[in-house]
């Protein structure tokens, strides 16, 4: 299935509330002439967060049909989002292990008029790129070298945990995220707890808990002296993007870190005009990055 | 449903996964889990659970707000030297937990969102609205995509236990306002 076209299963948090990072995959695919196609027919991945915890198996079946939705259009899936790819992934790996549990999925699948096959392909749109266009690619295509820009990476949890499953990057010591954001010219820091979850899957249970661990994690990254932060799933720049300012209500350094989904950053360094891109619509003002990248930009930037 | 039988089924899951013995309790699930730290393992110990598990005592678990800290990170699960599938054994106890109807509201209200229209978020007029200025495709209307959910939902469990959910929160208001009045009389 490698030579098989992807179809773009976008989800529903990007498509609704941060279509700028939509904007952004969109531009970044059109730039090295990925061809892509939009289907009908998808619904809710299901969220690995929410479906999943009242009834697995269910989940499992929606998943499943999301899966066989592509497969019967003989395309692969490609999705933006850490969440739909861990649902996605995750079932497609958990069905070719376990005939038995994909013979049981297929029966309720069955009701719907659709079947599984276990043939199709899933990938993250950050792993396309590292393995895909490659670093060597992106590296050569760079107009605009993010030189001197210092970034704290977040990978978030749901591309690379189950290893067993997903089988992106080294569960606990990732590195495609830094490769990526080096090859564009711009330095990448470590901080303490680089590993934990940026807040989100608590949210349900505990919304001020959740807000603990985005502001411990963005203190920590400024500590570490970034600039910026780059993420590449939503769940992650809802927490430290539209909740930053009360992620920092109860830490001491209360500065805005601007952050950006990789693939807006990728673009910038391709020579893509800010202009294309949704920057307006991030809570948190990217303004000082963008002048220190475009000085000629002069944003304003209070 | 005998919760204790479920119980041990989810023990025998756990043992057909990996030798329970296996588990010495050597807490590296712990310290792997951001939200154990956050809460100095008071609210919330991954440990805690497995043992319980094995020890055929985890029912008390099951009414806790606390199974819901975690994250799903599943940072335990990559942690654990003895391959103990951690946050899949939680998992299998909020499923349990949502069988006795005992599950967070937005959890609920999420799930309920999806059935009812496809996604967790629906398609809105505004958001279609920004799509277009944006010059990117309107999300589309899947209403097969809402039926087949539904189907899904009722062939497996998931629509009883949403049923269940929404008993077990009506019981506990009745009890709530029946201590309410008699604090009042
Ligand atoms: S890390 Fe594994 S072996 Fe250690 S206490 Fe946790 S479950 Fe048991
Ligand atoms: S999956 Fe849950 S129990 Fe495991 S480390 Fe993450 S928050 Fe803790």
């Amino acid at each position: 299935m490698a030579d098989t076209p992807w179809a773009l299963y976008m989800g529903c948090v990007i498509p609704n509330r941060l279509p700028y990072m939509e904007v952004a995959m969109r531009e970044t695919l059109s730039y090295f002439e990925i061809s892509t196609q939009d289907i009908s027919g998808f619904t809710c991945c299901p969220n690995p967060l929410t479906l999943s915890h009242i009834d697995h198996e269910a989940a499992l079946a929606i998943s499943a049909r999301n899966l066989a939705i592509a497969e019967e259009k003989g395309l692969n899936i490609l999705t933006p989002c850490n969440g739909c790819f861990e649902a996605l992934k995750g079932t497609a790996a958990c069905l070719q292990e376990d005939a038995e549990l994909r013979a049981k999925v297929n029966t309720i699948l069955s009701k719907t008029g659709h079947e599984y096959k276990g043939t199709i392909q899933v990938k993250h749109f950050i792993q396309f790129l590292f393995e895909d266009i490659g670093l060597g690619t992106i590296a050569e295509s760079v107009a605009l070298p993010l030189n001197d820009l210092v970034v704290a990476t977040h990978i978030g949890c749901h591309i690379l945990r189950p290893s067993n499953l997903l089988n992106v990057d080294d569960a606990q010591r990732p590195t495609i995220l830094h490769q990526l954001v080096r090859a564009l010219g711009a330095k990448t820091v470590q901080y303490p707890d680089e590993m934990d979850c940026c807040g989100y899957g608590t949210r349900p249970a505990d919304k001020d808990m959740a807000l603990k661990m985005t502001g411990n994690k963005l203190e920590n990254m400024k500590f570490a002296g970034a600039e910026a932060l780059v993420v590449i799933c939503p769940a992650c720049t809802l927490q430290f993007d539209l909740m930053q300012r009360l992620a920092l209500r109860d830490t001491e350094d209360k500065t805005p870190l601007p952050v950006f989904y990789y693939p807006e950053l990728l673009n910038l360094a391709l020579g893509i005009s800010p202009d294309k891109m949704g920057f307006n619509l991030h809570r948190v003002k990217v303004n000082p990055v963008l002048n220190k990248l475009l000085p000629d930009l002069a944003l304003p930037t209070t | 449903m005998d919760v204790e039988e479920r119980l041990e089924e989810i023990a025998q899951k756990l043992a057909k996964r990996v030798d329970t013995k296996s588990c010495f309790q050597c807490g590296s699930c712990v310290s792997a889990c951001p939200v154990s730290r956050i809460t100095d393992g008071e609210l919330y110990h991954p440990r805690r659970i497995v043992r319980a598990t094995l020890e055929g005592e985890a029912s008390k678990l099951l009414e806790q707000p606390s199974l819901w800290l975690c994250t799903s990170c599943h940072a335990c699960l990559e942690h654990c030297p003895q391959k103990v599938p951690v946050s899949e054994l939680v998992q299998d106890l909020q499923n349990l937990a949502s069988e006795l109807g005992v599950t967070p509201d937005d959890i609920v209200s999420e799930v309920e969102n999806i059935i009812a229209t496809g996604w967790a978020l629906a398609p809105s007029e505004s958001a279609n609205k920004r799509r277009v200025e944006l010059g990117l495709p309107p999300i589309p209307l899947e209403e097969k995509g809402k039926k087949d959910l539904h189907t899904i939902a009722k062939a497996t469990e998931l629509l009883s236990r949403l049923k269940k959910i929404k008993e077990h929160k009506a019981a506990l208001k009745a009890a709530d306002e029946a201590i309410q009045e008699g604090g009042e009389a």
